[in-house]
């Protein structure tokens, strides 16, 4: 199974009308109801429209088209909306899966009811943006997602084949993001300078650093411990209209360098736009959440943490151990869990997850972390052998996985070719589960 | 011979009767009629009906086919070929539904999905309008309409012909973005006639099709929805050739306004004018302009900006009242980098005031002001400028340094510390052949490591399993170390004996005789392949007189990867050594007296390591001066050739140093490496400069032509890289030649190419390796060779001057060497360069070299150069010396 089939039912266009004051009703979807979540005005319209906008072009676009793909852009995922406690968020995944985006509008940024908590995909179409173009501050704009009094019979359906890849990657890029730290700040000014800056060459395969300066952030093409690793600098453009609104631009980075975000904070409303390492490559199974994965099989603390999930905007890991007199590790594991399968997402800016469910069936999908598979496989067949506990050595099958530098390392061709830093091999994995 | 019918059918098509043949098909059954498929297309060939020229007599057919004979092939194609095949020939719409209507061929529901698929719009819908055969226009539909003028060079007529069917679903051309190969932009960028897409809707127009409002209106909204630059493009340009009148721009007043918040730079150039005009003529409000111009002010174009600055001088000499939020808006445009759209709103700023809000504004702009106006802005805000705590400072340059030594600690080659760490470095090899200290490493480690004991060997099994599957390909230069490792690995520890895949020589065909050669004594003991001489001298003194067994080639690897030494110690050691001719050769490098039997291919190894940059007088004498890197020290330097061909004449870039002649094999390593020895792979450019690494004047001789040839082309030239590796190591020396290459490489257009060389320029510049004075001298060098890219290097050095605090003065200091070019070589640009060096003056006031400031005061400069230049001189003069 290569893709997953998905169905749109929307039963109208998103679109903004302005005769009178501008009003942007977005269409929501789902097959039985009729997901009516807000009703508002946005406080800052201008900028609220330049925030959708961004989320539909990432949505739209490809960065790496590979040599036997069609020409034109398949449509992939419509964007999804969140509604939770107070905050409402918009997510989109490029077609490429390297790029990972999330709008998210805080209490401060409307007024308005959340008149319904859920997730749901969300029509944004090319008038609809050529219509927030147009929007200005001083004319205001009310918002809704959803809307009265829809009825069955106007509903449309569309389908969409999801490849595997891409799911995966909507998945993954979650688990990146629990796993970045906070490299760099800057102002909004100083980041549109920066990003101006950057090669506009779209074709670069050499990585480069962005590092500290003595007159601010530069790049280098000397690998740096400190700095934040990017491929292919056009991913950022998006952001340029942006980041002169922004109070501060945040860069974080995951350890191994696999993924990068940047962050725009505009006070009440955030842009987050998430990176993979290589335009050509999403975001691949990373290795805590394949090891929470493989742990948490069968574990109390994974449904206990589940119940738990009620459309909060902030998951607090302790406050929920305290709650359910878990370790913190388990619980901690337990939301890594709920990443990886769609149930949670991660706010990097807040440090913190947060529930929402993403709308597709992934229950269909046997093989959504092939290493995992492929390491629960091994276990089957009883494929490890332990030779030494400390240090660790074993035998998985041909290959052996030895402990250096508490690391453990593989002699498997991944694991010779990405030096641990996609993650785990299946052997590894295997390894830690067995201990 | 020409045609001869063999069927009434055939018959009728070669008369060119359409009507008789459509009546004879009418009375046939369907599968009669297919029955005349395989000779329908036989007579099709014979007409040379897809020949693209209509006007050539082909002997095949006897005559010029006609229009009746086409309609006739067309019509009986139709009916009798099955549709997808059918839907190829161009029959017009109401003649493919007379058609269809009469003979009813199978397939017809899938024909009008044919016809759109190859482009016939018309016939689809009208066959689907007539309920003969499902079909509704699609986005595929419409790009294929988009695309038509690519294959029709009859669209026009087309259009004209199908009026009633294309009229009311010709404008979704504007709604449907098409593909990267089907655009509108794309179309009529490569349309060889004026009939371009653009040309067709103007006659449509007139035609009475469209309105020029409706054209105008479907334009705007294309325009609204900032597709790509490239396809929108299109849509700004058709706006140009519309031209529209300010009546009918009246109207979308509110989009031209909505217009100016684009992404899409020339969609906000198309807005910015169109407001402009508007406004002029009083039929754009003031407070609307107001509110959506701060958009503009935050664009990286400076003419977007400047434009927007000029709208701002009409509002306000429209409405004095107005000029306190005018300035809020200019204090924006603050943002852009370019001096003179600062200088332009500094004077904006002064002419119109400022209130509390816009000295607020101003203040949080300061920090990114460049320093040429920053004493305007100072002035605005009635602050005493910073005080100059040092007044200017003299230029401190890093002091300079020799290369570390190859042989510092930190750069011996580590063993792997078991056998299992052996393994993993083997299995890490095989997939990643970027750290050639790694191979060597690896390597070293093999040798000693065999032979295997049966249970070691087993340890190798995952790795020889992938060392099976390794494939390198010696025509793309891929995987051809990791390629050629898998191969020892086999031989080494699985006994399997591959043969090369190939029968390189150069750079791989060296690394093949040395996986073959197998041999310890060529070994690097230090990074870079440099060999420690007191190990060598230990390696011969432990082989004794069977050092002269090893081959030939092997000998002379391990002379050319000494570090030059002049160690009493060492030499006293090798003297210990039997006379053989190794070990006198290996004396004479280390500083020993000539050898009594000398041997050419030793002697002119050892002569190099005994005299790394000069000539050997008494090798001379001895072999001659034939060969680069031989007797004679090679000093590699670029130059023009003037190549002549049947289309005339052009300059190729050459290295100064030519092959040796007559040619050398490798034994003679050292000039081999000129003749041909490179290829298109870094890790094979890697290999070869570690085979003789106290000297990569080889390696530069063939990236100084290969910099300056791939200065001007799009593609990139991933090997590159090498070279900028090996300049930013700290023991390469930064002869001539690498300071060239320095240079050339500064200019680059691959950002990750050039993010290498100026972390190369930075790392050599700190370190003290370079002269900045012979970096200067080499750019000037390759101005009268047009190999001089002032933009680029301006770009370029910026990025070096804010990597450290140690480069301003390095870059000023190189810039002032600059402006000793020759009153005639002035190269264009020069002012980005003028204006950089302006920038980091004043900045971290540095007092350029009084011989600069006379070069410069004598250069002769107009426009904005000069204007710079007048601006530097003045503020020098103005400040005070350092205290």
């Amino acid at each position: 199974m290569s893709t997953l089939a998905h169905a749109y039912h929307y039963a109208f266009a998103s679109g903004l009308s302005d005769t009178g004051r501008p009003h942007l009703t977005l269409a929501t979807s789902n097959a039985n109801e009729r997901p009516h979540f807000f009703e508002g005005r946005l406080l800052q319209p201008r900028l609220a429209s330049e925030l959708l906008t961004a989320v539909h072009l990432i949505v739209g676009s490809r960065f790496f088209l590979p040599a036997n793909s069609l020409a034109k852009v398949l449509r992939l995922a419509d964007p999804v909306v969140t509604c939770g406690e107070g905050a409402l968020r918009f997510e989109g995944f490029s077609g490429c899966c390297s790029t990972y985006i999330r709008a998210d509008f805080l209490p401060g940024a409307y007024d308005g009811d959340i008149l319904g908590k859920g997730t749901t995909n969300v029509d944004f179409n090319a008038p609809m943006r050529a219509a927030l173009a147009r929007v200005r501050d001083s004319e205001g704009m009310d918002l809704s997602v959803g809307a009265e009094g829809v009825t069955i019979n106007a509903v449309t359906e569309s389908k969409v084949e999801l490849p595997l890849r891409w799911l995966r990657g909507m998945l993954e890029v979650q688990s990146y993001q629990a796993g970045m730290r906070l490299r760099h700040t800057m102002n909004g000014l100083e980041a549109l300078r920066f990003l101006r800056a950057l090669p506009r060459n779209a074709n670069g395969r050499t990585p480069l650093w962005i590092v500290a300066g003595p007159m601010g952030q530069r790049v280098t093409a000397q690998p740096s411990s400190e700095g934040v690793r990017m491929t292919d600098s056009s991913r950022l453009r998006v952001l340029e209209t942006l980041a002169p609104k922004a109070k501060s631009v945040a860069l974080y980075a995951d350890e191994a360098q696999q993924s990068s975000a940047w962050v725009l904070d505009f006070g009440h409303a955030r842009l987050t736009l998430a990176l993979s390492a290589e335009t050509w490559r999403g975001f691949s199974g990373e290795g805590q959440s394949l090891r929470a994965l493989l742990r948490a099989s069968g574990s109390p603390a994974l449904s206990s943490v589940r119940a738990q999930l009620n459309w909060q905007s902030t998951l607090d890991p302790l406050a929920i151990a305290a709650s359910l007199a878990l370790p913190a590790n388990e619980v901690t594991d337990a939301l890594r869990v709920l990443g990886a399968t769609g149930l949670v997402g991660f706010d990097v800016a807040a440090s913190s997850y947060f529930h929402r469910v993403l709308p597709f069936d992934l229950a269909l999908v046997d093989d959504l972390n092939p290493r995992l598979a492929a390491a629960r496989e091994l276990l089957e067949q009883q494929a490890v052998k332990i030779i030494s506990n400390d240090p660790v050595e074993a035998q998985v099958g041909e290959h052996r996985v030895r402990e250096v530098a508490h690391e453990l390392h593989c002699t498997c061709p991944w694991f010779a070719k990405y030096q641990g830093g996609r993650g785990p091999c299946k052997h590894v994995l295997a390894v830690e589960a067995t201990r | 011979m020409s045609f001869q019918p063999t069927n009434e059918l055939e018959t009728l098509i070669y008369a060119g009767d359409g009507d008789a043949v459509l009546a004879l098909l009418e009375t046939m059954s369907a599968a009669e009629r297919s029955a005349q498929a395989e000779r329908l297309g036989v007579v099709t060939d014979l007409m040379r009906y897809w020949w693209w020229n209509r006007e050539v007599v082909h002997a095949s057919w006897g005559m010029l086919a006609t229009d009746g004979q086409r309609d006739a092939i067309a019509v009986a194609a139709l009916a009798c070929l099955p549709a997808d095949q059918a839907a190829r020939f161009r029959l017009p719409a109401k003649r493919a539904v007379e058609v269809v209507k009469r003979i009813r061929p199978e397939g017809t529901g899938s024909l009008a999905r044919e016809f759109a698929g190859k482009g016939h719009i018309a016939a689809a819908m009208q066959l689907a309008a007539e309920g003969l055969s499902p079909y509704e226009l699609d986005e595929d539909g419409v790009t294929g309409l988009i695309a038509m003028p690519r294959w029709n060079h009859y669209t026009r007529e087309y259009l004209v012909d199908n009026r009633e069917t294309l009229q009311p679903v010709l404008l979704k051309i504007f709604e449907v973005e098409g593909n990267s190969e089907d655009n509108l932009a794309g179309i009529d960028k490569y349309c060889k006639s004026e009939r371009t897409w653009a040309w067709q809707l103007e006659r449509l127009c007139e035609d009475g099709w469209f309105s020029r409002a409706e054209l105008l209106d479907r334009c705007l909204g294309t325009l609204e929805r900032d597709w790509p630059q490239f396809r929108s493009g299109w849509f700004s340009r058709f706006h140009g050739q519309l031209a529209p009148t300010l009546e009918e721009m009246a109207p979308n007043a509110a989009r031209y306004l909505g217009m100016l918040q684009s992404r899409i730079p020339p969609t906000v150039t198309l807005a910015l004018k169109a407001c402009a005009k508007l406004f002029d003529k009083k039929q754009l409000g003031q407070r609307e302009l107001l509110e959506v111009l701060p958009a503009v002010m935050l664009s990286a174009v400076k003419a977007q900006i400047t434009a927007a600055l000029k709208m701002l001088d009409s509002v306000v000499k429209r409405d004095p009242a107005s000029a306190n939020a005018a300035t809020l808006v200019a204090i924006g445009g603050l943002q852009h980098t370019d001096p003179d759209v600062q200088q332009a709103i500094a004077e904006r700023i002064a002419k119109w005031g400022m209130d509390a809000e816009g000295r607020e504004a101003l203040q949080s702009m300061a920090p990114f002001v460049a320093a040429s106006v920053k004493p305007k802005l100072d002035a605005l805000l009635a602050s005493d400028p910073a005080p100059a705590e040092h007044g200017w400072q003299e230029i401190v340059l890093p002091p300079r340094a020799k290369p570390m030594s190859p042989l510092a600690p930190s750069r011996a080659l580590q063993v792997p510390a078991s056998l299992d760490d052996l393994v993993a470095m083997c299995a890490r090899l095989l997939e990643d052949e970027s750290d050639l200290d790694l191979f060597e490493t690896a390597f070293a480690a093999l040798l000693r490591a065999m032979p295997l004991a049966d249970g070691d060997r087993a340890r190798f099994a995952p790795v020889l399993k992938r060392a099976r599957k390794v494939k390198m390909d010696p025509y793309e230069m891929k995987w051809c170390v990791s390629g050629e490792f898998a191969r020892l690995l086999l031989r080494l520890v699985a006994g399997e004996q591959r043969e090369a895949a190939h029968n390189r020589t150069g750079a791989l065909g060296v690394l093949v005789e040395r996986f073959d050669d197998a041999s310890t004594f060529d070994l690097a003991t230090h990074r870079g392949g440099f060999i420690d001489p007191a190990v060598l001298v230990q390696r011969a003194k432990e082989l004794g007189t069977a050092v002269a067994q090893l081959p030939l080639r092997v000998q002379v690897r391990a002379l050319l990867r000494l570090v030059p030494s002049a160690d009493a110690a060492t030499l006293a050691a090798a003297q210990e050594l039997p006379a053989t001719p190794f070990g006198q050769a290996l004396c004479y490098a280390l500083g020993g007296d000539w050898p009594v039997q000398p041997n050419e291919a030793l002697c002119l190894a050892a002569c190099r390591i005994r005299y790394p940059r000069s000539d050997d007088p008494i090798a001379l004498l001895a072999f001659g001066a034939g060969r680069p890197d031989g007797a004679m020290a090679a000093q590699v330097d670029l130059y023009n050739d003037l190549v002549t061909w049947e289309g005339g004449e052009f300059f190729e870039p050459r290295a100064s140093v030519v092959a040796p002649q007559p040619p050398v094999d490798s034994t003679l390593l050292a000039p081999y490496r000129f003749q041909g020895f490179w290829n298109d792979s870094e890790a094979l450019i890697l290999f070869g400069a570690s085979l003789y690494p106290s000297s990569h004047e080889a390696v530069y001789a063939d990236a100084l032509p290969g910099l300056a040839h791939n200065l001007q082309y799009a593609d990139v030239q991933w090997h590159h890289g090498a070279w900028m590796r090996l300049l930013a190591e700290p023991i390469t020396e930064m002869t001539p030649a690498a300071t060239k290459t320095l240079a050339l490489a500064l200019m680059g257009k691959d950002p990750g190419r050039l993010a290498r060389a100026v972390d190369a320029f930075v790392a050599a510049s700190l370190d003290g390796r370079l002269d900045v004075d012979a970096l200067g001298k080499a750019l000037l060098e390759l101005i009268p060779l047009e190999y001089f890219m002032a933009a680029r290097l301006a770009t370029s050095l910026a990025m070096a001057a804010a990597a450290d605090p140690g480069m301003p003065p390095v870059v000023v200091a190189l810039l002032g060497r600059l402006c000793a070019v020759p009153s005639g070589e002035v190269p264009r640009d020069m002012a980005k360069l003028l204006q950089l060096m302006q920038e980091l003056v004043l900045q971290y006031r540095l007092r350029p070299h009084t011989t600069a400031l006379a070069d410069l005061e004598r250069l002769p400069l107009t426009g904005k150069a000069q204007t710079v230049r007048r601006a530097l001189l003045d503020a020098i003069v103005t400040l005070p010396h350092a205290a």
